[in-house]
């Protein structure tokens, strides 16, 4: 108790030194824990990418689209004025030549909106992610609608593949008119959102990323072969789609065209870490582009079709992804000669934006630990400083009984007092700064990220910090123990 | 009962040695009120200090209540400090961090003594000393007689046998010097043992002994009756 009375009065006494002091060892401790916590978190969410459907993704592009990465620019075949663009009928002796494949799919993702297009019938958006067609015009036949179909129920829907010639909507609900693909007319609900984003996907998709209807069925290759229009709606996406909550049956116009939703998904069991958004908040509907077939079993009779500039593909669990994706380059080798695709399994992808985070926050963590080492150095000049005008004040003490055991632990507990002290301010300013830094690192593939906090490594950091303190004032502290009373006593 | 047999002290320099105390041989007794006396430079401090075990002698045999104190580790020297001296210096070397209290407080912490019963004893030492207005004064506020009364209120913390002042009046003005003289008797006569320096016959020839030094050596003794105001 005396031995803290006597290290606090001490710190106020020099309360100029001992708060650079504090100050030295917070800002060491804040950078370090900050930079250590977050690369313990990017470590800690790429253990959970890898163990998520995300992380087995492989996607084989023609080279030529390609272009743009940097890994794939050097195996451009300068004579190429096309690009390569592969065959769906060539997927299933794809799968046969890998059998660490378990599905194969094609998906794009859209914002898609959902205001009615005047004059009905389809109309699919240009770029991926635009918004489509003059918004709102057939909107006036809102509310002039409500049908009196007999309004298909949820068993409907559980059919394979629902048409278009679905019923109306039940008479209460308030709707507009729509045209459907075969000139039919009938009605479509409001939904309240104006803008949804999805994918168009082809069914293997539900399969490569573990998805599952909770309500209703998931859309399957037949609905993509006829070109049907169902829709597979997220369930997050459900409630903010309509208030009631019931969207089975419901007919939503997506970039002009009716779909009927015929599946609502199970929430996404995984984290939503190398996703643009969560699969919850988000809409599915066949591709239009072609079919590529799941794994066995699926979609067995389904017809192929079309040319596609990229294929995307699931490995199996526990498969090396990287010797896949060899496989995978050279089965499109075989059928499309060499050099001609690429695959690029998503994890590579994360990995390498994670590597660039991880370098740069290596350096910062460099840098402060230089500010540690100066903090460091900071106390030890201090305490052998506070020792040395001290020692008439330490002789006393053991003129009284205090033996030299004691003044070495006073010194260092007063050192402890100013390396806990900086170590809590370091360790509480961490946290905004983790957040800080990674919002500055943040890019395309991990925004939108929830970083788990990791209070253990900044704790570790602190602790260290405190650790590193008493290492530097221990000279000082052995200094206080071996003063000669007699000397000390005698000096001026 | 300290007994002090052939004690030396010298110190190694680069040149050869230097001799401060050569064959000491004293003995001091419960109750007495030794002056050590002697010119600058003769040994007294340093004898004062072997007493205290401040410092420990070169050569010699040193018993305090017929234990050999030679050789002891810090710890054990340190706790004999503790319960069985009490120092009084000339520049009566207070915490100046510390109030009067916790000054009084601090050598009741090394024995251990509990909080509560350590306020106690400071506060009744402090007020048989006079300061009972001046318990949480800082020791730069109070005036030098102050301080070195609040000294000897800490000297007698942990009721030690013996109070060992160095030239305890050295660096008063002489009323000052002369108050503290008179508590330093007052304890004498409840059976204090005190052990003084100081190099002013006045106040030398007021203890029941005194020890005359010169270059290391013992050069006289004198006893004499107890000293009356």
């Amino acid at each position: 108790m005396d031995k803290l009375k006597l290290s606090w009065r001490q710190i106020r006494i020099h309360w100029g030194d001992s708060l650079l002091a504090v100050l030295g060892i917070a800002l060491a401790t804040a950078i370090l824990a900050g930079v250590i916590s977050l690369i313990g978190s990017y470590n800690t969410v790429f253990d959970r990418f890898t163990q998520q459907p995300q992380a087995r993704q492989i996607t084989v592009r023609g080279v030529f689209q390609a272009m743009g990465s940097g890994e794939a620019a050097v195996r451009i075949d300068a004579a190429a004025s096309e690009p390569v663009r592969f065959n769906l009928q060539d997927v299933p002796r794809i799968l046969e030549d890998n059998p660490d494949i378990i599905a194969s799919y094609q998906a794009r993702y859209i914002r898609f909106t959902t205001t009615a297009i005047s004059g009905g019938g389809f109309y699919f958006g240009g770029p991926v992610g635009s918004a489509s067609g003059p918004a709102g015009s057939a909107g006036s036949a809102a509310g002039a609608a409500s049908g009196t179909g007999t309004g298909q129920a949820a068993g409907q829907a559980a059919g394979p593949g629902p048409g278009m010639e679905g019923g109306f909507g039940p008479p209460e609900m308030m709707g507009m008119m729509g045209t459907n693909q075969d000139g039919t007319t009938q009605v479509v609900d409001t939904p309240l959102l104006e803008q949804v984003q999805g994918y168009m996907a082809s069914a293997s998709f539900f399969t490569a990323y573990e998805l599952k209807a909770q309500e209703g069925i998931l859309f399957d290759d037949r609905d993509v072969t006829q070109g049907n229009a169902v829709a597979v709606v997220g369930s997050e996406l459900t409630k903010k789609l309509y208030s009631d909550k019931q969207v089975l049956n419901k007919k939503i116009r997506l970039n002009g065209r009716i779909y009927t939703i015929v599946g609502v998904l199970t929430p996404y069991a995984y984290s939503t870490e190398g996703l643009p958004v969560s699969f919850d908040e988000l809409i599915f509907v066949p591709t239009r582009e072609g079919l590529a077939r799941a794994g066995a079993g699926s979609g067995a009779n389904a017809t192929f079709f079309g040319r596609v500039g990229e294929l995307s593909f699931t490995a199996r669990k526990g498969a090396d992804l990287a010797s896949v994706a060899r496989s995978l380059e050279a089965s499109f080798a075989k059928l499309y000669g060499e050099n001609k695709a690429v695959a690029v399994t998503q994890i590579s992808q994360i990995k390498k934006d994670l590597d660039k985070r991880l370098k740069i926050l290596s350096l910062l963590a460099l840098m402060a630990s230089a500010v540690g080492i100066a903090a460091a150095i900071n106390i030890f000049n201090l305490m052998i400083g506070r020792v040395s005008r001290r020692t008439r004040s330490i002789a006393i003490q053991r003129s009284l009984g205090a033996t030299s055991r004691s003044m070495l632990e006073q010194t260092l507990l007063e050192t402890l007092i100013l390396g806990a002290i900086g170590s809590l301010i370091g360790f509480i300013l961490s946290f905004p700064l983790a957040i800080l830094l990674q919002n500055i690192l943040e890019k395309s593939q991990l925004r939108g990220m929830a970083l788990p906090q990791r209070i253990d490594l900044a704790l570790g950091v602190s602790v260290m910090a405190i650790i590193v303190a008493l290492l530097f004032a221990v000279p000082a502290a052995l200094a206080a123990a071996n003063t000669d009373i007699v000397d000390a006593l005698r000096e001026e | 009962m300290l007994q002090l047999s052939n004690i030396t002290k010298a110190w190694n320099t680069g040149t050869g040695q230097i001799v401060g105390l050569k064959d000491i041989n004293l003995e001091i007794k419960r109750g007495e009120f030794v002056t050590i006396m002697g010119p600058s430079g003769s040994g007294k401090s340093t004898l004062l200090q072997i007493i205290g075990l401040l410092d420990l002698p070169t050569a010699g045999v040193y018993t305090i209540e017929g234990r050999d104190v030679m050789g002891l580790r810090d710890a054990d020297l340190a706790r004999i400090r503790n319960r069985h001296f009490g120092f009084v210096f000339q520049k009566f070397h207070l915490l100046p961090e510390l109030t009067a209290m916790e000054n009084v407080m601090l050598p009741m912490g090394y024995a251990g003594v509990p909080m509560a019963q350590r306020k106690i004893r400071a506060q009744e030492l402090l007020e048989r000393m006079g300061l009972s207005h001046r318990l949480h004064a800082r020791p730069t506020t109070l005036s030098g007689g102050e301080q070195q009364r609040v000294a000897i209120a800490r000297s007698l913390a942990n009721d030690p046998g013996f109070l060992l002042a160095d030239e305890p009046t050295g660096n008063l003005p002489s009323d000052q010097g002369a108050e503290i003289m008179e508590i330093l008797h007052q304890l004498n006569k409840e059976g204090m043992t005190i052990v003084m320096v100081t190099h002013d016959e006045k106040l030398g020839v007021q203890g029941s002994r005194t020890v005359r030094l010169k270059d290391g050596i013992i050069e006289q003794i004198v006893e004499r009756e107890p000293w009356t105001n």
